[in-house]
């Protein structure tokens, strides 16, 4: 992980002390409610249905151990014990004093941990692939690049105030985690023919109302100008970007209004005008980085036994370990199947520990979970632990020999539904229970999904599938980019539920598509039980819900949900 | 931010903040000071009778090169100005709303990549709590909506080490007090050439 320098400390401390000044000012009526509400939300903190929440930055979506007890501190003191997962790997915390949260924000620094920019019209969290560093497809790993990004994008001066949020997300894997193409900046790691570093770098995408596929403005960048290549993109955004409609202020609208190849050309013009004068970076910087995100130490029984001359016989123990617990152990079998992955060391295993399930609400995690994540990332995976956008947590690097042990205690802490990825893996917006603009209370529809869908022989049949739920057209679920999207709506008061099919976030990212008339609420899990029915009736051998609507379209599913509604 | 390459650091741009105009029209006395009268390169020129850059273009060429101020709205074709700055000691930049934000890449293409030397007003809502980022991107002189509280300006600029975005200036470290007479203007100004 990357480590705090001193000079990152200090600034960190004159953030916190310049938020407490502001909020005193505030508190004390020196300072106007429009003016604070600008400063507070370029540090995390919004005014919320019912109380403050205050979003604090994941950077990249990299815990500690050592953070993720701060964050359940935080829970227990300050809050009411418990904190949430976001799409964009940050932590929420749902019920602060304003007044108390320069303490929290001091408590916070104390292990490097900030809200800055973590809402307001300014650069956001950089995102990327919770996988990063652990998985066997990348390129590179796409964390270095992501700190880079961060400390560049950090209080800058001149893109403070931009006509709306921005939102970066880096990739450094062959297949995307990212959703980069739905990003105001995506960047896919990329390697030319002299095998030198660059990226290949997509604008103007995003969700909202609007939703767009991000497009390609270079195909290939050399690393070497990442910073100086995002300023011009900035600064072109920052002059030129709508400021009239709020609705019409995020970049992907400039880039549509003017066209890729127009808005192509004003940045080159503005990159090629201010060579020279912007940040860059030197060799040395981004290795020092680097440096900072080693390898995991190799377990593999063939490196290992490699060295001892002994490879044959290693491997087999190893093989015949986890073998045998997989064959006595059926439950066993099921979670490592559906809950772990290939790590690129043989040695290790990726492990997935989704925060659904039918006795929490979706992304939420308790003081005590989070100190006990903290205690098995020490213990089984190097003291880190990563949020991810489908409101997760990942511990990336178990040792196959400790797969077991980990299991038994998450299944203690009840963190070992063996549904990642699948039916009731939702990702689902915090709605109208927490947030002021929702209109539908997602949270609802969330607990009628994990009661009807209760039986995990079913959810394992329909396999892998992302239902994802916005409560409102801020799409805060991404509920364009699920294969089953449902969007709150509000119709006469009453809350109703719109669905689309189809949608993808992956590699080939596609927008859903509606799939008729919204829906009221409690026709909305009987209306998924027959969409998943249909697939169930229409799939070849093997299909997945993705492939299927892809091959089919929404006309099957449109039929049986509407003849039934009828 | 690692710092920049030798190369960028002696850029003329980059360099507004610490390379001493060539012409003496910004005065290496100015410093950061609320409620000073200005002093430096817009000696004189209040913000109310500055031309605006439409006004400016419309004048024909002896007259146009006799002003010595504009007034740059962020709608503004900074393109059309750049012509106009060897003429010019203030442009001042407009601020409608605090919250917009295009007035800061104004004043850094201004100052960093075209090199202007001249004074960069900030008028407009222009809000205290702005006034670190705005000397970063090279404004110079700041007009405040409202007399900032005594002591805030001293306390904001004063507190951060250096940023992470090497290329921008440095107001921390160039930060010299002065004293702070009564003054019906509330202007802030810093010192170009720590």
């Amino acid at each position: 992980m990357y480590r705090y320098t001193e000079h990152d400390r200090a600034f960190l401390r004159a953030r916190v002390a310049e938020f407490r000044d502001q909020t005193e000012r505030r508190l004390a009526g020196d300072l106007g409610e429009d003016e604070y509400k600008q400063l507070r939300l370029r540090n995390g903190l919004y005014v919320q249905r019912h109380a403050p929440m205050l979003r604090v930055a994941v950077p990249y979506g990299m815990l500690s151990s050592d953070q993720l007890r701060a964050l359940g501190h935080v829970a227990r003191t300050w809050d009411r014990g418990y904190a949430h997962v976001t799409t964009r790997q940050n932590l929420q915390f749902n019920w602060p004093e304003i007044g108390d949260v320069p303490d929290i924000l001091a408590h916070l620094a104390e292990v490097d941990m900030h809200a800055i920019q973590t809402s307001g019209n300014c650069i956001r969290n950089t995102t990327t692939d919770p996988l990063a560093g652990a998985v066997a497809d990348e390129i590179e790993d796409p964390r270095p690049w992501c700190e880079l990004i961060r400390q560049w994008s950090t209080l800058h001066p001149e893109f403070d105030w931009l006509p709306r949020k921005f939102k970066i997300a880096v990739t450094g894997a062959a297949s995307d985690r990212a959703a980069v193409q739905v990003h105001d900046i995506g960047l896919r790691v990329r390697r030319d023919t002299e095998g030198n570093t660059g990226f290949e770098v997509l604008v103007g995408g995003g969700l909202g109302r609007t939703p767009h596929i991000g497009q390609v403005i270079r195909e290939f960048l050399p690393a070497r100008d990442l910073l100086t290549y995002l300023a011009a993109i900035l600064r072109v955004y920052n002059l030129e970007g709508r400021r009239d409609n709020l609705y019409k202020a995020r970049i992907k609208i400039l880039v549509a209004a003017l066209g890729i190849d127009a808005f192509r050309d004003r940045v080159e013009a503005e990159w090629a005008a201010s060579h020279g004068i912007d940040d860059t970076f030197t060799d040395a910087d981004i290795d020092r980085l680097r440096a900072m995100f080693p390898a995991a130490p190799t377990l593999g029984a063939l490196a290992r036994a490699g060295e001892a001359g002994h490879a044959g016989e290693a491997a087999r123990t190893d093989e015949s370990t986890i073998a045998a617990a997989l064959g006595a152990n059926p439950v066993f079998a099921q979670w490592y199947r559906t809950n772990t992955r290939a790590h690129r060391d043989s040695g290790r295993r990726i492990v997935s520990v989704p925060l659904k399930s039918a006795d929490r609400p979706a992304g939420d995690i308790t003081a005590e979970l989070l100190e006990a994540i903290a205690e098995l990332a020490e213990r089984h995976s190097l003291g880190e632990a990563r949020t991810t956008h489908e409101q997760n947590l990942v511990l990336a690097h178990v040792p196959v020999a400790d797969l077991v042990a980990l299991w038994r205690a998450l299944r203690e802490l009840n963190l070992a539904t063996p549904n990642l990825g699948l039916l009731t893996d939702m990702i689902v917006c915090p709605g109208l229970d927490f947030c002021s603009l929702a209109n539908a209370g997602t949270l609802t529809l969330y607990d009628r999904v994990q009661a009807r869908f209760d039986d995990l022989d079913y959810v394992h049949d329909v396999g892998e599938i992302s239902v994802k739920v916005s409560g409102c057209m801020n799409a805060c679920g991404h509920h364009h980019v699920g294969d089953i999207g449902i969007l709150g709506v509000e119709k006469g008061g009453e809350e109703w539920y719109q669905i689309t099919l189809g949608g993808h976030a992956g590699d080939a990212a596609a927008l859903g598509r509606r799939l008729g008339k919204a829906l009221p609420q409690d026709e909305v899990v009987p209306a998924i039980g027959r969409i998943l029915d249909t697939y169930l009736a229409v799939r070849e051998p093997g299909e997945s819900f993705h492939g299927a609507v892809l091959r089919l379209g929404v006309e099957p599913f449109k039929e049986t949900v509407y003849a039934a509604a009828a | 931010m690692p710092p920049p390459p030798e190369s960028q650091r002696s850029a003329p741009g980059a360099g507004a903040a610490s390379a001493p105009p060539e012409d003496g029209r910004a005065s290496a006395g100015r410093r950061l000071a609320v409620g000073d009268a200005i002093d430096g390169a817009g000696a004189g020129l209040a913000s109310e009778t500055l031309a605006d850059l439409g006004e400016l273009l419309a004048l024909d060429g002896r007259a146009r090169r006799a002003v010595r101020g504009v007034r740059l709205a962020p709608d503004d074709d900074l393109g059309a100005l750049l012509a106009e700055l060897d003429h010019l000691d203030l442009v001042a930049i407009e601020f409608p709303a605090f919250t917009d934000g295009r007035g800061f890449s104004h004043a850094r293409r201004l100052r960093a990549v075209h090199g202007f030397a001249g004074e960069l007003r900030a008028v407009g809502d222009v809000r205290p709590d702005q006034a670190r980022q705005m000397l970063a991107c090279g404004l110079d002189a700041l007009e405040f909506a409202e007399a900032p509280a005594p002591g805030l300006l001293e306390r904001s600029l004063g507190r951060f080490p250096d940023g992470y975005q090497r290329s921008y200036r440095r107001p921390a470290a160039e930060l010299r007090t002065g004293p702070a007479p009564a003054a019906d203007r509330h202007r802030a100004q810093d010192a170009p050439g720590a």
